[in-house]
């Protein structure tokens, strides 16, 4: 209506209403013409074969997902059927039905945003992978899309490519999880006179960095390794092999310089150590450790901890369980480190358990964590089972606190875990090759009659459950007296230190020395949380 | 994820309870950029309820870097779980850790 106002046109004469209306109708034509011939036209017949060599199509669908507006003529051959008999309302028998719910919610919430989405349309017996982008068309001022506008394509061969590739990669992955567990987490090759040894691994993503391996020693010795690489996956199962080949290589080379006699563990670390820790720095990776030796003719177990969890100690003479701590980062936390052996003596019946972070990481339904102090317990309540027995009731006790609801994280289960208890003689009143004194700690133990002065372990122990403790011996004589335990402070740290830092080796109570046995007057009865720590530090 | 000049220090916050595989690699890409030319660093873990290895290694490698060219740096508020971490790979032989923020911040002025 050009120059004539709207309302004007009632006062003028039918004629020349009817010419004013025809001449609008020529202008809209033209216009529509104009922006038509702006558009490409792929549904003219002059452009069909180039609109058949699109490996997609266009379409635009009606907001309530009823009706396909309009379709490129690529949407016929796609979808196995005409544009105007396809509804995205009723996908039942057109889609597969495993992607009928994601493609129904991708296109519920395409009236709000953008979205993209894979699913198969089926066509006779066999099926085609389709991928749809969706973008909502608004009116002017309008929030809820009117349309919304998709283009779909043919995504079959790179889909079947994409399958082909994942399960490739699941084969290698699974293979290297043999290798892993055939190679990296073997069980002991025998059974080793003496000791009472099970071991298990469950893998949170198939290949991770756990590693564990057994040195047979002389008679009633046995190295036992445990560690965990930093990371997961094919990565960290590397690192762990080379750790392995490390300290392989540092038993064979100190060996051959001891002869007959064994090396002592620190320096079994320390030479594994000198071998690999250079190269997981430049790596920028790390693990921790624990490598131990159980001395069947001392009765002892030496060893070093280089930031492993805590092994744990049930002591069958009072009933309790220890965690035996360490004093040493990990390797490849830093260039070297000078190695802290600690021992402890242990007495036939005696349970040590030595785990990685996985059991203790997991979660239940509320977000709790399985925490350390829960395994302890579980392992003083089970410590009259069989090795092998008790990680199987450690496992399901593990499996059924993680998946008891339905979990909200998550976070992988990994755990290698080694209980091994010394089998020695138990007859009363027998003398035991397994801590001949008969008393923890006293100035006559093994610990201290060695050849070398090696330290006591800071500990922390929690009441178990599972019978009543004895009590301690009475006649063992004057326990050892320590000097005062000195606090150690990390290099470069402040004055005063960081406020925790003197905890790492135990609680200093008025800086008297104390004996290295439990007190008799320890909270037997104490609470199941409560938990004590001793404050050896070296 | 905070980062903040406060005072001489520059407080970088990881801002997700799990310090872990999943968000060790948004950690270095967010703070080894920021910390590459401040002379001291403090890291914030007050918002981190759990850190695993690999978070463990992330921050290992931003202490290694910053110390590696000459600056200073340090961890303060850990929550009780990272603690225990902490003490038991000896992080303190390798950074000054401190239970509260104005301790660490006075430690960035001395």
């Amino acid at each position: 209506m050009n120059g004539v106002p709207p309302y004007l046109i009632p006062l003028l004469p039918a004629a020349a209403v009817s010419v004013t209306l025809c001449a609008l109708a020529a202008a809209g034509a033209a216009a529509l013409a104009a922006r038509r011939a702006s558009l490409l036209p792929l549904d003219r017949p002059e452009y069909q074969e180039f609109a058949a060599s699109l490996d997609g199509a266009v379409a635009l669908i009606s907001a309530d997902l009823e009706r396909v507006l309009y379709a490129s003529p690529g949407f016929e051959p796609l979808f196995g059927s005409a544009p105007d008999r396809v509804s995205f309302r009723r996908l039942e028998g057109v889609v597969h039905a495993e992607d009928l719910e994601a493609l129904e919610s991708a296109l519920s919430a395409g009236r709000l945003g953008p979205f993209e989405v894979e699913f198969r349309i089926l066509s006779g017996k066999d099926s085609r992978w389709l991928r749809m982008r969706g973008f909502p068309v608004a009116g002017s001022g309008r929030k809820a899309a009117r349309r919304i506008a998709v283009w779909v394509e043919d995504r079959s061969l790179r889909k079947t490519d994409e399958l082909r590739l994942v399960e490739a990669l699941d084969y290698e992955v699974a293979v290297g999880a043999r290798i892993q567990q055939a190679l990296l987490l073997g069980s002991p090759e025998r059974a080793y006179p003496g000791f009472d040894l099970a071991s298990m691994t469950l893998p949170s993503q198939k290949i991770d960095g756990d590693f564990m391996d057994f040195f047979d020693g002389c008679s009633e010795v046995l190295d036992l390794m445990l560690g965990d690489v930093m990371g997961k996956g094919v990565p960290a199962a590397l690192t762990g092999a080379a750790a392995c080949n490390a300290f392989f290589r540092a038993r064979l080379a100190l060996a051959e310089r001891a002869g007959s006699a064994l090396p002592p563990v620190k320096d079994i670390v320390r030479g594994a150590e000198e071998r690999i820790a250079g190269k997981l720095m430049d790596l920028r990776t790390f693990f921790t450790l624990v490598y131990g030796r159980l001395d069947g003719k001392r009765g002892l177990y030496r060893y070093v901890d280089c930031g492993h969890t805590s092994v744990l100690h049930f002591e069958r003479r009072t009933g309790r369980c220890w965690r035996l701590k360490g004093a040493n980062a990990p390797v490849g936390f830093m260039p070297e480190q000078d190695y802290v052996e600690y021992a402890v003596p242990l007495s036939p019946g005696d349970l040590l358990f030595l785990y990685s972070d996985g059991i203790t990481e997991d979660e239940n339904s509320e977000g709790e964590r399985f925490g350390e102090e829960r395994l302890m317990k579980l392992v003083g309540a089970h410590s009259g089972l069989d090795a092998a027995a008790l990680l199987d009731k450690v496992k399901h006790i593990a499996f059924a606190y993680a998946g008891g609801g339905s979990r909200t994280t998550s976070r992988p289960w990994r755990c290698a875990s080694l209980p091994v208890r010394p089998s020695g003689p138990r007859a009363a009143g027998s003398r035991s090759p397994w801590n001949p004194s008969g008393r923890y700690g006293t100035s006559t133990a093994p610990a201290r009659a060695g050849p070398c002065r090696i330290p006591f372990p800071p500990r922390t122990w929690t009441p178990c459950s599972s019978r009543p403790a004895r009590p301690p011996p009475t006649s063992s004589g004057t326990a050892p007296r320590t000097d005062p335990p000195t606090v150690r402070r990390p290099s470069g740290c402040p004055t005063p230190g960081p406020p925790f830092t003197s905890t790492i080796g135990g609680r200093i109570t008025n800086g008297r020395s104390r004996p290295l046995r439990p007190s008799r007057t320890s909270p037997r009865g104490a609470t199941a949380s409560t938990s004590s720590t001793r404050p050896w530090i070296p | 994820m905070g980062i903040e000049t406060t005072g001489a220090a520059l407080v970088l916050t990881p801002e997700f309870k799990h310090l872990d595989i999943l968000s060790s690699k948004e950690f270095t890409e967010s703070f080894a950029p920021a910390a590459k030319d401040a002379g001291t660093v403090i890291l914030d873990m007050s918002r981190v309820e759990f850190v695993d290895s690999s978070g463990l290694g992330a921050l290992l490698n931003l202490v290694r870097d910053t110390l590696g060219r000459g600056g200073r740096i340090s961890i303060c508020c850990p929550q009780p779980s990272v603690k225990v971490l902490f003490r038991m790979v000896q992080l303190a032989k390798l950074v000054s850790i401190f239970d509260g923020k104005d301790a660490a911040l006075a430690w960035a002025e001395t």
